[in-house]
C-alpha cells in the first residue's frame, strides 16, 4: 500500500464525492419525479381500456344474470319472436365441459414436459425446447384445422366437446410447459443437494421438494393459460358441433360462449348481437373462479405441506 | 495485540444512538440501545442469536426503512445531525454510511472494475480519471490490487469467496463513508480469508469508523476497540446489556450476564 502515489487524500476524495453526490441529487430528484410521472401515466393509458372494458361489460351484461338465461339452452334461430333469444345454458356447460377437459388433458403433459425438460440437457431436449418455444407462436385457428383433420375427419365428421378440449390442450400445453420449466429452475439448488444428501432419489426430491417449491408459479401458469383457451374461438370452431343444446357429454357436440358469440355476431338479431355482453360477463366471471379456485388450492397444499 | 485494544486513546464521537429500538409491525425486535461510536476506532456488536445485533447494524443506514411495517424509534446522530429526522437524504445517508453483508454480494453482471465503480457511479461521479483512481485506491486499501490489477474487466464472479468480501470491502469503500457497517463480513468465509479481513479492518481504521457485527467472539477481542453486547431478553426482544471498551469487556465486564457470555455459559 506504501508505494501508491495518492492524487487526493482519503478527505479530498470524501469531499468530492460527497459534492459529486449532492449536486447529482438534485439532478437525480427531477429525474425521479420525471419518471414517477411517467410510470403514473402509463399506468393510466393501461388501466383506462381495462377499465372501460369491466365497466361496460359489467353494466351492459348485468341483466342477462337471471336465472332464465343461465338456465335455458339458445333458441334456435327460427323462432317467431325475435326478442326471445332463449338463453345461454348449452354454451355455459359446453365452456365448462370443453375447458375442463382441457385443462385435465393438457396439465399432467405439461408438468410432465417441464420436468423433463428440466432434468435432461441432451440435443434431443434441446430441439423439443425449441419446438415447445415455437408452438407458442403457432396461430390458434391451425390447432382447429388440425384437429379437424386428425380427429374430426378420421371419426367420420363427428363433431365432439373432446376434439374441441385437445385443440385447446395443445394451444395449453407450450405454454403451461415453458413457464413451469422456469419455474423449476428457479428452485434453490441447495434444496435439492440438501434432499439428495439425505439419500433420497430423484423422483422423490422431484415430488417432495422441487415441485411444491414450484408449485405457487406453476398453477399461476395454468391461470393463465386457461384464461387463454376459455376466451379462444379459432380452435374449437370446427370441431365442436357448435351445438345447441345442453350436453355434459364429452363425445356429444357443443358449444363454448366464444364460440356462440361469434356465430351470434354472423347473424342480424340485434336482441341476440345485445345478449353478446351477457356472454361476455358470465365468460369473465367463469375465468374468474378458475383463478379464485387454483388460488385456494395453492393456498391449502402450501399450508399443508404438501 | 493485548496492547492494541488497552490502548484506545482520546476518542471523538462521529455517531451516538439513543434509546433506539427497532420494531416489526408493533413487535420489538431490540430496543433501549444507548451508545457512542468513536470516530476511526473499531466498534463490535456481540450477542447470541436472536438477540437483535444486526436489526441494529440495519437500523444506522436506515435499511429497515425498506421493510414493510419496521419502525425505528429513538434517535441516531451522525456529527451531531439526526439521520432520521435531520433531513439527511436517505441516500445521502448510505453514501456516507456503507456496508458490507454477511454473504460476498457482489453484483455479478459486473466486471470486478465497475463493481468497485459502481457506488461512485450511483453517486454521479463521472470523470474517469476520478474513477480510476477509486477503484485503484479502494481496491489497494482492501488488499485486492495485486491480486485484481490484471484482470479488471473480468467478471466478479470469478473471484474466490474471501477475494469476493474483499471486492465488496472495496466496493464499499470507493464512495469513501466515513462509516463502514459490517455484519458478521467473515462467518462465510474460510479462516485464511477471515484473517485477511481482520488486519484489514486495523489498517482501514486510518480511513474510516467501522462498526462490525459478529458471532465470533473472539474476532470482536481481536479486532475491536468498543464493544456493545446485547441479548435476548424475557420477551424474545434483543436490548443491550453492556457497552464499554473492548478490553473492559473481555476482562471486567460490570453485567453478569456479559461475563457469562464471554465465558461460553450460554449463547
Amino acid at each position: 500500500m506504501s508505494d501508491l502515489q495518492h492524487v487526493m487524500t482519503t478527505d479530498e476524495r470524501r469531499a468530492f464525492v460527497q459534492k459529486a453526490a449532492k449536486s447529482s441529487l438534485q439532478k437525480r430528484e427531477l429525474t425521479s419525479k420525471f419518471f414517477l410521472g411517467m410510470m403514473a401515466t402509463a399506468l393510466l393509458i393501461a388501466f383506462i381500456p381495462l377499465f372501460s372494458i369491466l365497466q361496460s361489460v359489467i353494466s351492459k351484461g348485468a341483466h342477462y344474470l337471471t336465472w332464465g338465461y343461465l338456465s335455458k339452452p339458445q333458441q334456435t334461430p327460427f323462432a317467431f319472436d325475435l326478442a326471445n333469444i332463449g338463453g345461454f345454458s348449452n354454451a355455459i356447460t359446453g365452456t365448462i365441459l370443453v375447458d375442463g377437459l382441457a385443462v385435465l388433458i393438457a396439465v399432467p403433459i405439461a408438468v410432465l414436459l417441464a420436468v423433463s425438460l428440466y432434468e435432461s440437457d441432451g440435443r434431443v431436449m434441446h430441439f423439443l425446447r425449441v419446438t415447445t418455444e415455437v408452438m407458442i407462436g403457432l396461430p390458434s385457428i391451425l390447432l382447429g384445422i388440425f384437429i379437424f383433420t386428425f380427429v374430426v375427419t378420421p371419426m367420420g365428421y363427428r363433431m365432439t366437446a373432446l376434439a374441441g378440449s385437445l385443440a385447446l390442450a395443445i394451444l395449453m400445453v407450450p405454454l403451461i410447459a415453458i413457464a413451469s420449466e422456469a419455474a423449476l429452475r428457479d428452485v434453490p439448488d441447495t434444496l435439492k443437494e440438501a434432499a439428495l444428501a439425505l439419500g433420497a432419489r430423484k423422483s422423490r426430491v422431484m415430488l417432495r421438494v422441487i415441485l411444491p417449491y414450484a408449485l405457487p408459479r406453476m398453477v399461476t401458469a395454468v391461470m393463465l393459460s386457461t384464461s387463454r383457451a376459455v376466451g379462444e374461438t379459432a380452435p374449437v370452431l370446427f370441431v365442436i358441433g357448435a351445438s345447441s343444446l345442453t350436453s355434459w357429454n364429452p363425445m356429444s357436440p357443443v358449444t363454448t360462449l366464444p364460440t356462440m358469440m361469434f356465430t351470434y355476431l354472423q347473424g342480424s338479431n340485434p336482441y341476440i348481437i345485445k345478449s353478446l355482453w351477457g356472454m361476455a360477463l358470465i365468460l369473465m366471471i367463469i375465468v374468474f373462479f378458475f383463478n379464485l379456485l387454483a388460488r385456494l388450492v395453492v393456498a391449502r397444499s402450501s399450508k399443508r405441506g404438501l | 495485540m493485548i496492547e492494541e485494544i488497552t490502548d484506545n486513546g482520546p476518542q471523538v464521537t462521529i455517531m451516538s444512538l439513543k434509546n433506539v429500538a427497532v420494531s416489526f409491525s408493533g413487535k420489538v425486535a431490540v430496543r433501549d440501545a444507548t451508545f457512542d461510536i468513536a470516530k476511526n476506532r473499531v466498534t463490535s456488536m456481540i450477542g447470541p442469536s436472536g438477540s437483535g445485533k444486526t436489526t441494529l447494524l440495519r437500523a444506522i443506514n436506515r435499511l429497515h426503512d425498506l421493510t414493510k411495517g419496521a419502525k425505528v424509534t429513538g434517535e441516531i446522530t451522525l456529527d451531531g445531525e439526526d439521520i432520521y429526522n435531520g433531513g439527511i437524504p436517505t441516500t445521502l445517508l448510505r453514501s456516507r454510511i456503507g456496508m458490507v453483508f454477511q454473504r460476498p454480494n457482489p453484483f455479478p453482471t459486473m466486471s470486478i472494475y465497475d463493481n468497485v465503480a459502481s457506488g461512485l457511479r450511483f453517486n454521479g461521479v463521472k470523470k474517469k480519471s476520478v474513477v480510476d483512481e477509486a477503484v485503484e485506491h479502494a481496491l489497494q486499501s482492501a488488499a485486492l490490487w495485486d491480486s485484481v490489477s490484471h484482470r479488471l474487466k473480468v467478471a466478479a464472479s470469478t473471484l474466490s469467496g474471501g477475494e469476493q468480501q474483499r471486492l465488496c470491502i472495496a466496493r464499499a469503500l470507493a464512495v469513501e463513508p466515513e462509516i463502514l457497517l459490517m455484519d458478521e463480513p467473515t462467518s462465510a468465509l474460510d479462516p485464511v480469508s477471515t484473517q485477511h479481513i481482520e488486519d484489514l479492518m486495523s489498517s482501514l481504521k486510518e480511513i474510516v469508523t467501522i462498526i462490525i457485527v459478529t458471532h465470533n467472539m473472539q474476532q470482536a477481542a481481536r479486532v475491536s476497540d468498543n464493544c456493545a453486547f446485547l441479548l435476548m431478553g424475557e420477551d424474545r426482544a434483543g436490548e443491550l446489556i453492556e457497552f464499554a471498551s473492548t478490553e473492559k469487556i473481555f476482562t471486567k465486564p460490570s453485567d453478569k450476564r456479559t461475563l457469562d457470555y464471554i465465558q461460553g455459559r450460554f449463547g
